[in-house]
């Protein structure tokens, strides 16, 4: 077993062993339960952390120092997995790379399931996102009560949450696609508790709403799943993994072939062998074959991601060079002309390569993520669930839970879709400067504070989906790669900045018990400190220069500025200018919040404590955050950039 | 007129339909039995009948029709006892006062 | 001079070993009431006994017998005399791709048949001990009580077996008497005597109607034997020059057949005695009917569609020649396929609307004959195989659900949902091994609900796509809306699984609203470990799902087509036709030979084919 498939495994699930520790506590130890579990979080964090090092260590730096293309392309995930899998071929163990990040481990045969995990620099910051906004919660969850009950029921609440804690980091860690949409169910349903018995007056409802939305969400996902398996990934597996499943094909159905030597049984099972995989990094290979296919009208010579095809290209080009026999040669060009003939088959008949298929399962996908990140109009679960949630949930939810709807988009639809993703690349973006406008107008409607920060976070995210869906041109790739490391800057900026005002109204709310806008004032004066701290987290959101939000919103900004599907400026310009000019909406909604929640004087509230020395662990990480990205973005974009600019470089020169 | 399967067949036919409106209409728990035993003995001609006119059904049909017979004695017993039974709870064999577990 | 066994018969025996051993302990059991002393002790060790000598002895079968030379070898018996009189017994097993028929063509032994036994029998051990902790039956009645239950396990293993429409009707009739007996059992409940009569009212007609419609199959094509009966039939539906040729009588006769089996697996629209009888019956009956008699039923429908459907049409070796000699496959999917949408569909809208928990989950027992029934609409071994894990999968899911409704019926004396309000408080163990239970029937990963319902999908999803590449569109559309249909009512049965969730997990309880502190019922420990160990192994099977798939893709493969052989007589059968003429089947289109072997009675069956 590699070390790194154990540190990945601790990494997941450490949470859940400590939830099922939580059963031996006896009842009346709440506080030694709420004790136990941030140990956990605690040791989930300091795994992560220990990985972020070796990765650092291991893969970046030392593949990937000048951040080259050349660099980047051996960092990649592609590569790594790659070399993992010869090594394996090659059977001894020793071979592996201890930290090459990658790890495979067989799990169910029948449907070559793996359990594939793996980490590269778009999970990474998520990852650590992650365990860092679990820690801070289950930090603020010591105190957490039941709306309108006496029994706190806390080892419920805490073997909920650190459930949910391996849930999330399955799903940011699974390079399976069934991995992954197993961690991603895992997920529903202690959210559904966690909001459901802790929540507030109208908790059954949200919990209901948000249970169902998610769920219909992922039976779109699972219809792509399936899709995506039964399609033919012969052409886009290394020779040997072909070969093994003509063998395993050979044995069960051995009378069906002809030919009576084993080899050519053997010859003739190659021929008509389907390789079927969940893997995502063999998947997203044959997306970008089917991005070079249909996009370069159906012209075979265009595929360039198939290995047998690749390889033979190499040898012919090879024995060129070096003036071989003519026969050498021509019997190269051969088996290549027979490698390109079998492919051009494939890639005529198989359902994957029609752009109806692309279309239909880019769309599924999308469908099921948007839900999650949410775009309008699959958000109305959102509020509701928000406003409901308690605190800590609350932050989880909007710090994590809202990233994964954006980390699917980018590890999973783009990839194995890009087609359809191109085709339909202005009509995501429109939906992503909608979502920005929508939600800064909906915001500056509501006085319920944490439905306003909820509103809130559906404008950030469509920051989000506008910085992944420009699509640029090979010449124009900056501004795309720009778009898309802004939208995972944006995902990490949010998750810390929306994690700290939920916390903050939560603070709030605890002493005053309501969540009214306009009954608040003047709490400047009694709690100038808590005033201070929710100032700086407020600015954060607003995206003020010098705080983490701003990084992501100008990165995403300066590359709509550059969309032009189609060849038309104006669109990308339109865009560039409405989520630009919506900065002045969302400084708006948020400064009169300040105002109307700060400022002035209000005798009713002179007593109320500052926030406590408790409350401050909790808010005082995040606000060091917002500062620290805020003001040196290459501590995250380091290491993060070269992975999503890898993305970008495989996706956008496909034109031959 | 010589007597073909035909004819046999449509005596099964209207055993069947006998039956089955037996079993349809009858509110007596007993008729309702009675119905069932004419489908049964329904098919039974009709095995028979097979048998004569199907050289090689000659056997089966027979056979078919023997286990028929000592299925449907099975059956009535308990289904009598069940309406026993039930009567001894409700005081009625009217199937129409079954109304407590609702539809 | 003795006569001679027939070697033919010993076989069979051997082969019908487990089946042997229920009927000794039914035997037993009923002669044991005469003793005095026994009359009043409870049985229920006794057939736990007896039901575990014979599970173990079709484990013992399905090892065959060089699996029990390497387990005896393992102890070190292979040498001695127990050893080898063990390895004597061993009937092997057939190889995974071809049957043996015991008693002359009534019964099938094949790896389906040994997969099927350990499935009921696992089934009935289970039920056993649950009705040993649950106190129903009471030792005066025990002895009846396991009579049936055995007897009725015994009828559900031949009607998986059962290779010929007589013995179709007998297994039938063996299941469903003891079951009519069965929910009427509770003697003095008005609701049980209620159940039991409309269960025996309607069984019994539809007995009668599936009886009359084979009558009519089996004196119109001469024999009752499957494999031959269902050449036949689909040879009927072969296109001639002049269209399809419409017999009515044909036509009549295959859907009383049909309607009895959709009695017998509740599906839509013949499923109005489910929820009475499982509401009326007691909580263990209920379990049982729901999951051993549907097992049964969905192995007899497998068996008799694949039969008819030509063995996996997705293997054909000359697609040209024999599709058209298949076209009954074109009529039979989209049969298949709108019962069950609508089965699935209607269980889960309906069960929405229940107040009563038995009847709720009857109704999700519809639901889930509905997406069985959905694996076997493919025709195809992937579409049997994802039906068998799904079965094995859902015998611990519901009979688990219904466990916990036998004891919280123990503790609360109540079935109804409103009155288990927050019931999470006063009964946890329970509570929490029934939302196991209810998840994993609703398909949430990673319990081994999500398992089986993910191969149900892949079987429509793939099976649509090779439809599509055979030519097929119909069927292949047919095959993915029906996916759909599967995706949409997952979600819908997410409705009312959380309901319950909901009612018990987080409605207010009286004493909550009046400030009282809860008091916790007794849960014996016995019903917390029947349950507890029924969830464990629900969420280990939804990890380790891999064996089990295997050992269900190892069973299927009995259902493929052995080039040259099974289909070519469909194919031999249907040119008899055209060069006959006029259409009409009968005598004219079987092949040679085989009409000769009818007449002497069948024991030349007990041949290995």
């Amino acid at each position: 077993m590699e070390t790194d498939l154990i540190w990945m495994t601790l990494l997941v699930f450490v949470p859940s062993v400590f939830a099922l520790g939580l059963l031996l506590f006896p009842r009346k130890w709440e506080d030694a339960m709420c004790w136990w579990s941030l140990l956990g979080t605690a040791v989930t964090l300091g795994i992560s952390i220990a990985i972020f090092i070796n990765y650092k260590s291991g893969v970046v730096d030392r593949q990937g120092p000048n951040n080259t293309r050349a660099d980047r392309v051996a960092m990649s995930l592609d590569a790594r997995t790659a070399a993992m899998d010869e090594a394996a071929q090659e059977g001894s163990s020793a071979q592996f790379k201890q930290n090459d990040w990658v790890a495979r481990y067989p799990w169910i045969a029948r449907f070559n399931i793996d359990y594939f995990l793996g980490i590269d620099g778009i999970s990474l910051p998520l990852v650590l996102l992650t365990t860092l906004l679990s820690f801070l919660a289950m930090l603020a969850s010591f105190h957490i009560k039941r709306y309108d009950k006496g029994d706190r029921f806390v080892r419920g609440y805490c073997m909920l949450f650190l459930l949910l804690e391996t849930g999330m980091l399955g799903t940011f860690v699974a390079l399976d696609f069934f991995l992954f949409y197993i961690f991603w169910e895992v997920m529903l349903l202690p959210m559904y508790f966690l909001i459901g018995i802790w929540g507030g007056p109208r908790r059954e409802y949200a919990a209901i709403k948000f249970f169902l939305y998610t769920l219909l969400g992922s039976v779109f996902i699972l219809i792509a799943l399936l899709a995506f398996y039964f399609s033919n990934m012969r052409d886009f597996v290394s020779d040997k993994v072909v070969a093994a499943r003509a063998n395993r094909l050979v044995e069960t159905e051995g009378d069906r072939l002809p030919g009576q030597q084993p080899q050519e049984k053997l010859a003739a099972a190659k021929e008509v062998v389907r390789v079927n995989t969940f893997d995502l990094i063999v998947l997203a290979r044959a997306g970008r074959a089917a991005l070079q296919y249909l996009g370069n009208d159906r012209n075979v010579d265009a595929v360039t991601v198939a290995p047998a095809v690749e390889e033979a290209k190499a040898k012919v080009a090879a024995l060129k060079e070096a003036n071989a026999a003519a026969d050498d040669i021509s019997r190269a060009e051969k088996e290549l002309a027979a490698l390109k003939a079998g492919l051009n088959s494939r890639l005529e008949s198989e359902w994957f390569f029609t752009p109806a298929f692309q279309l239909t399962m880019f769309l599924f996908l999308l469908i099921g993520f948007a839900i999650k990140v949410p775009v309008f109009p699959f958000h109305t679960w959102l509020p509701d669930a928000h406003v409901e949630a308690p605190t800590p949930i609350s932050m989880i939810l909007a710090g994590v839970l809202l990233k994964l709807g954006g980390y699917g988009i980018i590890r999973i639809a783009y990839p194995i879709c890009p087609w359809a993703a191109e085709y339909l690349a202005a009509w995501v973006a429109a939906f992503g400067v909608f979502n920005i406008v929508y939600g800064a107008f909906a915001a500056m409607a509501q006085t319920d504070f944490k439905k306003l920060v909820a509103y809130s976070s559906v404008s950030h995210m469509g920051y989000v989906i506008l910085g992944i869906a420009v699509w640029n041109s090979a010449a124009n790739s900056d501004a795309w790669s720009w778009g898309m490391n802004g939208a995972m800057y944006q995902m990490i900026g949010h998750g810390i900045t929306s994690a700290g005002m939920f916390f903050l109204v939560g603070v709030i709310y605890d002493r005053a018990h309501h969540r009214n806008l306009d009954n608040f004032r003047g709490l400047f004066e009694p709690m100038p400190l808590y005033g201070g701290v929710s100032a700086i987290i407020f600015f954060a959101a607003m995206g003020l220069p010098g705080m983490c939000g701003f990084i992501g919103e100008v990165m995403v900004v300066f590359s709509a500025w550059k969309f032009a599907p189609g060849g038309h400026q104006w669109i990308g310009i339109t865009f560039a200018i409405l989520a630009a000019l919506t900065v002045v909406l969302t400084a708006a909604y948020i400064l009169w919040t300040l105002q109307r929640v700060f400022m002035g004087t209000n005798p009713a509230y002179k007593n109320y404590p500052d926030i406590t020395v408790w409350e401050l662990c909790c808010a005082i990480p995040l606000v060091i955050l917002a500062v620290v990205l805020g003001v040196f973005p290459p501590l995250v974009l380091n290491w993060m950039e070269p992975s999503v600019t890898h993305l970008v470089d495989t996706l956008v020169s496909f034109r031959m | 007129m010589t007597i073909t399967l035909n004819h046999y067949l449509l005596l099964g036919a209207i055993l069947f339909v006998c039956g089955a409106v037996c079993m349809a209409t009858k509110r007596n728990a007993i008729g309702v039995l009675m119905g069932v035993e004419l489908v049964l003995n329904a098919a039974t001609v009709n095995f028979v009948a097979f048998a004569h006119y199907n050289p090689s059904f000659e056997i089966e049909g027979q056979i078919f029709a023997m286990f028929v017979i000592v299925m449907a004695a099975a059956e009535a017993a308990i289904a009598l006892a069940i309406v026993l039974n039930f009567y001894n709870n409700h005081a009625t064999v009217d199937i129409d006062t079954a109304e407590e577990l609702k539809g | 001079m003795l006569p001679s066994i027939d070697p033919g018969i010993t076989n069979s025996l051997l082969e019908f070993l487990p089946e042997l051993v229920l009927v000794l302990g039914i035997v037993l059991m009923l002669l044991l009431r005469l003793v005095g002393s026994f009359n009043r002790s409870h049985l229920g060790g006794f057939s736990l006994t007896i039901g575990v000598i014979a599970l173990f002895v079709s484990l013992l079968q399905a090892l065959g017998e060089p699996g029990l030379k390497s387990v005896l070898e393992a102890v070190s018996l292979a040498e001695s005399s127990v050893g080898k009189t063990i390895l004597s017994l061993a009937q092997t097993p057939p190889p995974a791709q071809s049957q043996s028929m015991m008693f002359g063509g009534m019964l099938i032994y094949d790896q389906f048949t040994i997969f099927l036994r350990i499935l009921l029998y696992v089934i009935l051990v289970l039920v056993i001990l649950l009705t040993m902790t649950t106190g129903i039956p009471d030792a005066e009645d025990s002895a009846d009580f396991y009579c049936l239950l055995l007897g009725g396990t015994l009828g559900m293993v031949l009607m998986a077996a059962s290779a010929h429409l007589l013995m179709v009707f007998l297994a039938i009739e063996m299941a469903s008497l003891p079951s009519y007996a069965l929910a009427g059992f509770l003697k003095g409940r008005r609701q049980s005597s209620e159940a039991a009569l409309k269960y025996v009212v309607y069984g019994g007609g539809a007995a009668g109607i599936m009886l009359y419609g084979i009558s009519l199959l089996a004196g119109k094509f001469g024999t009752g034997y499957l494999p031959e009966l269902s050449i036949s039939l689909a040879a009927a539906f072969v296109p001639s020059a002049e269209g399809i040729p419409f017999d009515p009588i044909l036509i009549l006769a295959t859907l009383f057949l049909l309607i009895g089996i959709a009695f017998k697996l509740a599906a839509v629209p013949f499923h109005f005695w489910c929820p009475d009888v499982f509401e009326g019956a007691a909580a263990e009956v209920a379990g049982f009917l729901s999951v051993a008699s549907k097992a049964a039923a969905l192995a007899l429908l497998a068996r008799l569609t694949m039969f008819v459907g030509g063995l996996d049409p997705l293997t054909l070796t000359e697609p040209a020649k024999e599709l058209p000699y298949l076209s009954i496959i074109r009529y039979l999917v989209p049969t298949l396929a709108v019962f069950a949408a609508i089965t699935a569909t209607f269980g889960n809208l309906a069960a929405y609307l229940q107040t009563n928990l038995k009847r709720l989950l009857a109704y999700s027992t519809i639901a889930h004959a509905g997406y069985m029934m959905m694996a076997l609409c493919t025709l195809t071994r992937n579409g049997v195989d994802a039906m068998l894990f799904y079965l094995v999968a859902y015998l611990f899911m519901n009979l688990g659900a219904f466990a916990v409704v036998a004891y919280l019926r123990n503790q609360t004396r109540s079935e109804d949902l409103a009155d288990f309000r927050g019931l999470v408080r006063r009964s946890p163990i329970m509570v929490v091994t029934l939302s196991v239970f209810l998840l994993s029937l609703l398909g949430i990963p990673p319990l081994v609900g999500f398992a089986a319902k993910f191969q149900v999908f892949a079987a429509l999803f793939n099976d649509g796509q090779r439809y599509f590449e055979l030519g097929e569109k119909g069927i292949g559309t047919t095959l993915l809306v029906l996916l759909l249909v599967g995706g949409v009512n997952t979600v819908l049965s997410a409705f009312y699984y959380l309901k319950v969730m909901k009612v018990m997990i987080l409605d207010p309880r009286v004493e909550d609203l009046e400030g009282q502190e809860a008091q916790r019922y007794p849960e014996p420990i016995g019903a917390s470990l029947y349950t507890g160990v029924l969830a464990v192994l629900v969420l280990l099977l939804g990890i380790l799902w891999g064996p089990l798939v295997t050992w269900s893709q190892r069973t299927v493969d009995r259902f493929r087509v052995t080039p040259g052989k099974d289909r070519s007589m469909l194919v031999a059968s249907a040119a008899d036709v055209e060069a006959g003429g006029a259409g009409g089947v009968g005598r004219a289109a079987l092949p040679k030979g085989k009409g000769n072997v009818k007449g002497k009675g069948g024991f030349d069956k007990g041949k290995k084919q």
